[in-house]
């Protein structure tokens, strides 16, 4: 219905492109100039509201604040340098792919360095704080990203890198002693957007053993495994990801029997994140395994496989394959869902907004300031998910999967 | 083993540390006094009742929510999945800049939106409410729309609507076996229905006869205008503890003479710009006999006048610039001036045999608007200063010394009448509030506006993925058949689009009630917000958050099964 | 065979968890070295967090007299924000040492939720924000109205007792967050706005037009703010109670964060001395350092300087003392003698 076919080259023209697109018939041409119209007027009126009404001083106010809500100033390099790590490795992945990651890794890569590119130039005008950082960055990214280019021997170093890249970060991130640069940073001055990717990080890096593990389990022999993983599956997914937070924030350390002290609430709202996503990662999962045809089964059987060489050598590798898009989709769910922290109070990006809210100087605003604020967090969350939805098509259409 | 162990150890684990940590554990709580107010009650509840009541408000009103959003989601969600395969380029990308923008967006953010969107810079204040035709009524309070409630002879209409349809499914039946003897085409539905529809509308007039109780009265309180319609069981004229008041009876209120002196709050505002239209709230026309209105404070308006759009209770104030003596466009106050607050206009309108008819509600009240005897209110106690203690607020009031100079009582009368099974009762404001008809608050329209925008994206994706897996093949053929585009679609894919949609459709549904209990953000009290509340007010977090997880668990059980119900039907068709 | 293991295994457990032995939160917080304080961070003039992400407020400022009581240093605080809903269940798993959070002395609170109530740090009570033109003057005018409340909170237990009992009939809207019941008060979304006192005063200051809305005489209910904590550990809430004594008694006394060091040296007057840990051990009977209460108004300040930097005339908020007054200014701040 929808395919577009290249037009004849007779038919070229605007006119043309015109009449077969938007005037076809008398019904389409006045759905074309409705939607047209009520487009451009409502458009106009957000940009009118945007420029001249909107009042956007709280929201630049406050940019430390929604980046990392608390961290200390003076270790401010610290997430800089983390996210400078994370776009180099970018880079690098980026410059040495051939063929198939090429392209996925490619816009990743080039979106991000736009947005840094764009953080720096803001910085340059106008974010004295945040200049030198952005601009570290934007150059650490590039070097990776000509390091790739130049020599694609690196390619061999990149699982490694990456998997020692998250141990780098934790370390950077979280620090260690008491004195220096490196000194430790409670996880209660954790916060912001930093938080945000954080949480999803962490919830879709430990969730996807577990999320396996449920599948395989529920598909076990032993009945007790597998009404405790299907059971445990099917219940969290029955209530809400903010149920789940709330509960978590009160039973966590009652489970653990533990002071309440010793378990923060980011080590809370993970919990309940990781376990949440775990529970769908499992559905997903399972989809996967029932898309392995029998004879692969039957196949790895009569080569002598044992259970276990099965799975881990034929089932799994064809599953999850199926299944990547899927999980992508689930990272950028978990993604969105991180905003529900606000209830464990924990500060991501999603409630400094209500802390924002709640300064004085937004109060003094007439009529409060929340609609700029819902519309600058739209707008940043949008810019990541979109871009891993983009991704995640691409991976779609490279895998073929959605073909048959 | 391992399991059980593992089982053992949390429950250890928890009962020790329950036991240690001062955190209340058991469900005596549910009997006891709540004294929590809850705005949007489906049904009779006040700060009185127990907790346990309050909880089941909570499930109430998330199945409200989540009922009305599945159904908006799913009408939404089919046209924009239509739309990103319409012919149309326009509305195709229209259509994509919709999913692409809202699917990206957590839906925290989009009900934030919504609800500061709604309340601030849309709709004018309660006071100036816009009155939709049909009495729909729109506010920054939400909407207000008339509505069908039962009556006390709606039990009488039961047995004739039972009936209608024991006669209806016989007529059916005996109509069908009549053309499948006779071996001819033939609709029996039609006389079906027809038997339905007699016995159900004679019925309905039959019940309508029901008298009203032995011993009904009416009793009025001119200070808040409120007339309760009641069962005076033991004939002492006034309505006792225990004796039952008339739910949703028609009522005719007179006024045989009133004033009502009303002002505008402000002229209405939108976000930051201010207008010069105000609006009173409506009587409608011959309702009133005399009116007039003048500003408040005709000092600081000098030089202002007042233009009637509809006289009298909406206007525009504007500055005569040209002094032409009449209102010209660009004259309205907006462009007159920096600041323009202090120029609220007042309303003051005589009547003379003021009557309206109102339906009693839930509580077997009814309302008029806040007429007096004719002397202008009397502000009683304002500005004095003095603060006044929780203690003196129980005070019993100082004895009012009888003087020639009190106030005659407001002559108004309240003639209840016997109900129809059904009545309307249609949204009026008598106060600052609506009352009658029923209400969706600005609070459920926010909840539910982000539920149906966000779901829908999820859902247009869906139906779009369905459309596209019905083959080719299918369509060419139904065109062979001449069958004209619409027909198509409706005859030939969505059917067949619609095996493919229903099941991951299920799953958006269940998704949409879970997401309900973002509620909080919006201001709506639902399960999971009552849960908080609860928790927070007795302590006892641990038996509440079971009862949470209880409710949710079963609430989406039925929604599986149902909707997997209606699956496999519509997989059996499939050959 | 299973079957005895899993005895012995349960029979395992329940040993392995034989009470730890009670420890005072004094001594805990000694140890860590820092104090868990939670508060609110959505009160602008109590509790809020500036553009910096430092925590700024009245209550705060208690958070860091005790800190600096405690520990010496006013900074050594971990501020843990808490919504209304979560406070109790933080100060009840000890996941706060002390709970600063605009938190009303209440009898329930005090027994069955297991708190113990440190002095009032601010008398408060609860009123109405109405607009000057909407014709409510008295209780009885909110028959029928809309009215604000924020969710979780005492104010919403008293608006159902107290219009209750009055039979006033009203509608309730309830919010999440202070900021929305506020702006949905500005925008007409409710025609009362009930909370505390002093907040309605603070909030006013931020309608659209504060001049066009009022405070209602009456005050439906007492609150009585002040700092908890956890029921049944004597040393710690003596240790919290005598702080704010202490900070009260600066005032009295005319000791300024300015001066407190130098009337520590001068003072003859034995009370002063004996507060500031110059004479006798009863700071230090408390379980501080001698100079405990002495860091405390060194650093952070007496009761008037606590104020007057968070709520008083040179800020936003500008809220009367009212009651908060020192006895010998016609309020009811009294603190007992450090003797």
């Amino acid at each position: 219905m929808s395919t577009m076919r290249r037009p004849p080259a007779t038919q070229r023209g605007a006119l043309v492109w015109l009449r077969t697109n938007l005037f076809s018939s008398w019904g389409n041409a006045i759905a074309s100039v409705v939607t047209a119209v009520v487009l451009l007027y409502l458009g106009g009126e957000l940009l009118v509201w945007v420029v001249t009404q909107a009042h956007w001083g709280p929201v630049w106010a406050n940019l430390k604040l929604f980046a990392v809500y608390r961290y200390p100033p003076e270790l401010l390099w610290r997430p800089f340098a983390s996210s400078a790590l994370v776009l180099a490795l970018l880079g690098v992945t980026a410059g040495v792919g051939r063929g198939g990651g090429e392209s996925i890794a490619g816009g990743v890569f080039w979106w991000f360095f736009g947005l840094s590119a764009l953080l720096t130039l803001v910085g340059l005008f106008a974010w004295p704080v945040a200049r030198w950082g952005w601009l570290a960055v934007s150059a650490v990214g590039l070097l990776g990203y000509a390091a790739g280019r130049r020599a694609p021997r690196l390619a061999r170093a990149l699982p490694w890198s990456w998997g020692a890249s998250l141990l780098v970060l934790v370390v950077l991130l979280n620090g260690f002693g008491g004195h220096g640069a490196l000194r430790a940073v409670s996880t209660k001055e954790w916060g912001g957007f930093m938080l945000t990717l954080i949480l999803s990080a962490v919830g879709i890096a430990v969730s996807f053993p577990l999320g396996i593990a449920l599948a395989l389990g529920r598909r076990s022999r032993l009945p007790v495994i597998r009404v405790v993983c299907v059971g445990f599956i099917e219940i969290v997914r029955g209530a809400p990801l903010i149920m789940w937070l709330f509960i978590a924030s009160l039973m966590v350390p009652l489970v653990l029997n533990v002071s309440p002290s010793a378990v923060g609430p980011l080590a809370r709202a993970m919990v309940a994140v990781t376990l949440f996503s775990a529970a769908y990662m499992a559905e997903n999962v399972r989809g996967g395994l029932q898309a392995v045809p029998k004879g692969q089964y039957e196949a790895a059987q009569a080569l002598g496989l044992s259970g276990w060489q099965r799975t881990r050598l034929i089932v799994l590798p064809q599953a999850l394959r199926a299944v990547i898009p899927a999980i992508v989709g689930q990272a950028i769910a978990l993604f969105k869902d991180t905003s529900l922290v606000f209830i464990v109070g924990l500060f991501d990006f999603f409630n400094v907004g209500n802390i924002v809210a709640n300064q004085g100087a937004s109060l003094l605003i007439p009529g409060g300031v929340r609609l700029e604020l819902s519309l600058f967090l739209a707008v940043v969350y949008w810019f990541f998910a979109y871009r891993m939805s983009v991704a995640s098509r691409q991976l779609e259409r490279q895998l073929g999967v959605g073909e048959r | 083993m391992v399991v059980v162990l593992a089982a053992a150890l949390i429950y250890h684990n928890v009962s020790s540390a329950l036991s240690r940590s001062h955190v209340p554990a058991s469900f005596s709580f549910l009997g006891v006094r709540a004294g929590i107010p809850i705005a949007e009650t489906p049904i009779r509840y006040t700060p009185n009742d127990s907790y346990g009541r309050a909880f089941l408000i909570g499930v109430l009103n998330t199945l409200k929510v989540a009922l009305v959003g599945v159904v908006l989601a799913s009408v939404l969600g089919v046209v924009v999945g239509v739309m990103r395969l319409s012919a149309n380029w326009l509305l195709r990308q229209l259509a994509n800049l919709y999913v692409e923008t809202i699917r990206n967006t957590p839906l925290a953010v989009q009900i934030v939106f919504w609800y500061t969107a709604i309340l601030t810079p849309l709709p004018p204040r309660i006071l100036s409410a816009v009155r939709w035709p049909g009495g729909v009524l729109v506010s920054n309070q939400g909407i207000a729309l008339p509505w069908p409630h039962p009556t006390l002879s709606f039990g009488a209409w039961l047995p004739y609507l039972g009936a209608a349809v024991v006669l209806a499914v016989v007529a059916y039946l005996l109509r069908r076996r009549q053309l499948l003897r006779a071996d001819r085409p033939g609709n029996a539905l039609a006389p079906a229905l027809l038997v339905l529809g007699v016995v159900a509308v004679g019925g309905y007039f039959l019940a309508g006869r029901t008298p009203l109780p032995e011993g009904t009265a009416t009793s009025f309180r001119q200070e808040s205008g409120i007339a309760t319609v009641y069962v005076d069981a033991n004939g002492n004229g006034t309505l006792d503890r225990g004796e039952r008041t008339l739910a949703y009876t028609p009522v005719e209120g007179r006024v045989a003479h009133g004033v009502l002196t009303t002002q505008t709050q402000d002229l209405s505002e939108s976000r930051r710009i201010d207008y010069a239209r105000f609006r009173f709230p409506p009587l409608h026309a011959g309702e009133y006999d005399d009116a007039t209105v003048a500003f408040a404070d005709p000092a600081k308006a000098e030089g202002l006048k007042i233009h009637f759009v509809h006289v009298p209770y909406q206007g525009i104030v504007y500055k005569d610039v040209n002094g032409n003596g009449r209102f010209d466009p660009g004259e309205e106050l907006a462009s007159t001036g920096p600041s323009k607050r202090g120029y609220a206009a007042e309303l003051r309108l005589t009547v003379d045999g003021f009557r309206r008819r109102l339906v009693t509600d839930r509580t077997g009240q009814a309302r008029i608007p806040r007429f007096t005897t004719g002397a202008p209110p009397a502000s009683s106690g304002g500005g004095g200063g003095a603060n006044i203690s929780p203690a003196q607020l129980f005070a019993p009031p100082a004895p009012s010394t009888p003087s020639a100079e009190a106030p005659a009582a407001l002559q108004a009368t309240f003639q209840p009448s016997a109900p129809r099974p059904l009545v309307v009762s249609r949204p009026t404001i008598p106060i600052s509030t609506y009352f009658g008809g029923i209400t969706l608050s600005s609070n459920y329209l926010a909840l539910l506006l982000g539920l149906v925008i966000y779901t829908a994206s999820f859902i247009a994706e869906i139906v779009r993925g369905g459309i596209q897996a019905v083959p080719g093949g299918q369509r060419e053929a139904a065109k062979a058949l001449g069958l004209s585009d619409f027909q198509t679609f409706r005859l030939v894919i969505f059917p067949q689009a619609l095996r493919i949609i229903l099941p991951p459709m299920i799953s958006q549904y269940l998704n949409l009630t879970k997401n309900s209990s973002l509620a909080p953000l919006a201001a709506y009290v639902e399960l999971f917000a009552i849960t908080t509340i609860i928790a927070s007010q007795t302590g006892a977090s641990v038996p509440v958050t079971i009862m949470l997880i209880g409710s949710y668990i079963v609430i989406s059980l039925v929604f599986a099964l149902i909707l997997n119900a209606v699956n496999a039907r519509l997989a059996l068709v499939e050959r | 065979m299973r079957r005895l293991a899993f005895f012995v295994a349960i029979v395992a457990l329940v040993a392995m968890s034989t009470a730890v032995a009670q420890q005072s939160l004094l001594d805990k917080v000694k140890a860590r070295g820092t104090l868990v304080c939670g508060v609110n961070n959505q009160l602008p003039g109590f509790g809020s967090v500036d553009a910096s992400g430092k925590f700024v407020g009245f209550d705060v400022d208690f958070c860091r007299a005790i800190a600096a009581a405690v520990l010496g240093d006013a900074s050594k605080v971990q501020v843990r924000p808490l919504s209304a809903q979560e406070r109790f269940t933080a100060v009840q798993t000890g996941e706060v040492d002390v709970l600063i959070r605009n938190t009303t002395w209440t009898s329930s609170r005090d027994s069955t939720v297991g708190m113990e109530f440190a002095p009032t740090t601010f008398y408060d009570g609860q009123g109405f924000l109405v607009r000057t033109d909407s014709g409510i003057n008295t209780l009885q005018d909110l028959e029928g109205r809309k009215i604000c409340v924020q969710s979780g909170t005492t104010t919403e237990k008293n608006l159902a007792d107290v219009l209750g009992a009055l039979n006033i009939s009203f509608t309730p809207v309830i919010y999440e967050n202070p900021d929305q019941a506020s702006s949905a008060y500005d925008n007409g979304a409710c025609d009362a706005f009930t909370s505390d006192k002093s907040q309605l005063a603070s909030r006013k200051t931020t309608l659209r037009d504060p001049s066009a809305h009022k405070i209602l005489d009456a005050t439906i209910s007492k609150e009585p703010l002040g700092p908890a904590v956890l029921d049944g550990d004597s040393t710690w809430f003596d240790a919290v109670k005598w702080i704010v004594f202490g900070v009260i008694t600066a005032e009295e006394y005319g000791i300024t964060s300015q001066n407190v060091e130098n009337v520590a040296q001068t003072s003859t007057n034995p009370t002063v001395r004996r507060m500031l840990g110059v004479e006798g051990d009863n700071v230090t009977g408390l379980g501080l350092p001698a100079d405990g209460i002495l860091q405390a108004i060194k650093q952070v300040g007496n009761y008037a300087e606590i104020y007057n930097r968070n709520l008083g005339p040179d800020t936003q908020f500008n809220i009367p003392r009212g009651l908060n007054k020192l006895y010998t200014n016609g309020g009811i701040l009294y603190a007992p003698p450090f003797r």
